[in-house]
């Protein structure tokens, strides 16, 4: 029933990874979510499983960068992978 | 009896159950034991609605279930000032009157999920009295509002130094942030989700603690621990309403010495709601490491959660929930959770108190 976002964040210009970019995640609904974030590791990667479906917002902070919020719909035991350009 | 690396010692006190431990190199560390089970809901539901007054009974350290703060050695000490009717702190710039305000406007709907609320936690003598015309009169007090947090920039005084920034590693790989607070001298007390995540690898890899962070200052430097507490009901049955856990420093990392640490107290039905409580922490969607303060009436309590309108996002698990009295500060309850009916936190109910307090003197 859990679903998962195995995402990448990364420069847009260089490419390169954007390394301790803040990810928050809320999701829209009658849901509970714990109230932690994750920070991107060292190669700008970072995986959050264990997901109710639903639809999501994600907001991604990191220095010398705007912030940036995408939305993605999650359904049942899917695992997302989503490339985000800052 | 040793089992599986648990401790169980012989269980004298009713409500006593087990609560677990990590050191880090795998193995378990023998315990005492508290309960925090659901089994004696009925014993526990009793003493929630026992009167908790540190002014009938002479001072607060003659009640059981009330636990002394400490605002530290490190000068500058606390602020020393707060709000007129004395639960919460003095932040400038924040609208106080926001928390009267606001409470008829959302009346009707509140009522109604917050009934879903009651109903989604099975807690039956709360939502008989919550359908009670006293009980909603109570309710119509409680109604809560916008996001109007404030940035706490002097985080070297007391209370907000003894607020850890923290950031976990996961045996997973994954990295991330949330809050602690102390309520001693090397103990860090957090969200269970956060020292024991089940789809994470379980145990933290390290927890990397951050006292009074503010931003990339970190004025009382850092310390790691991979030692950690939580109890069965978080770590083996993943029970939201047992969501907490703590953080025990290293011997050479005395934190609570220097920046002080909290008090904390199981108080309750009717002493927690339309309480106005302080919560900061530091979340992920503000500046990195900045701490932020808000402050609103808990609007529903339960057996074993408190569910409030203070504005949270995710890193602020494990943000302690607060109140003053009598010039101290008094955690209520555990920061856990975001929630569309509200956010909510693990509340300090006696088998908490117990815990907290047994993690508290265990480590000195």
């Amino acid at each position: 029933m859990g679903a998962a976002i195995r995402g990448k964040i990364i420069d847009q210009k260089s490419k390169k990874p954007v390394e301790e970019a803040v990810i928050t995640l809320t999701i829209t609904g009658m849901t509970r979510l714990v109230d932690i974030a994750q920070v991107t590791n060292d190669v700008g990667a970072f995986f959050w499983n264990d997901l109710t479906p639903g639809k999501y917002d994600i907001l991604i902070i990191a220095e010398g960068y705007a912030n940036r919020k995408i939305s993605i719909l999650l359904n049942t035991n899917e695992e997302q992978k989503i490339l985000i350009e800052l | 009896m040793k089992k599986n690396g648990i401790y169980e010692d012989q269980i004298t006190d009713e409500t006593a159950v087990i609560e677990e431990s990590f050191e880090g190199t795998g193995d378990l560390i023998e315990t005492d034991e508290f309960d925090d089970t659901l089994g004696e809901e009925t014993e526990e539901y009793a003493n929630d609605y026992l009167e908790v007054s540190s002014e009938s009974s002479g001072g607060d350290q003659d009640f059981e279930d009330l636990e002394t703060p400490f605002e530290g050695n490190e000068s500058g000490a606390t602020e020393g000032s707060k709000t007129e009717d004395g639960t919460l702190e003095k932040v400038s710039g924040y609208d106080y009157s926001v928390l009267d305000e606001q409470e008829s406007e959302e009346e009707d709907n509140d009522e109604n999920v917050l009934d879903a609320y009651y109903a989604e936690f099975g807690d039956p003598t709360a939502a008989m009295l919550m359908r009670s015309e006293s009980g909603k009169k109570m309710m119509q007090e409680v109604v809560i509002g916008k996001d109007d947090r404030k940035q706490i920039k002097g985080t070297t005084k007391y209370p907000w130094r003894a607020i850890c920034s923290l950031r976990i590693k996961a045996k997973d790989g994954t990295s991330w942030i949330g809050t602690g607070f102390l309520i001693g001298p090397r103990t860090v007390i957090t969200a269970g989700h956060v020292v024991y995540m089940h789809k994470h690898g379980g145990w933290a890899k390290s927890i990397e603690v951050i006292p009074g962070r503010n931003g990339a200052k970190k004025p009382y430097g850092s310390c790691k621990s991979s030692h950690f507490h939580s109890v069965k009901g978080w770590t083996k049955s993943k029970k939201r309403s047992h969501d907490y856990g703590a953080i025990i420093l290293p011997k050479n990392c005395k934190y609570g010495n220097k920046v002080g640490y909290f008090g904390y107290g199981n108080y309750g039905f009717f002493d927690l709601l339309g309480l106005k409580v302080n919560l900061s922490g530091y979340p992920g969607d503000k500046p990195a490491g900045t701490q932020w303060w808000h402050a609103r009436k808990i609007k529903a309590v339960t057996s074993r959660t408190l569910v409030y309108n203070i504005d949270t996002a995710g890193g602020q698990s494990g943000s302690p929930l607060w109140r003053i009295k009598n010039g101290k500060r008094y955690v209520v309850g555990i920061h856990t959770n975001g929630y569309s009916l509200g956010n909510s936190a693990t509340r300090i109910t006696k088998p908490v108190f117990k815990n907290l307090k047994n993690w508290k003197n265990k480590y000195k």
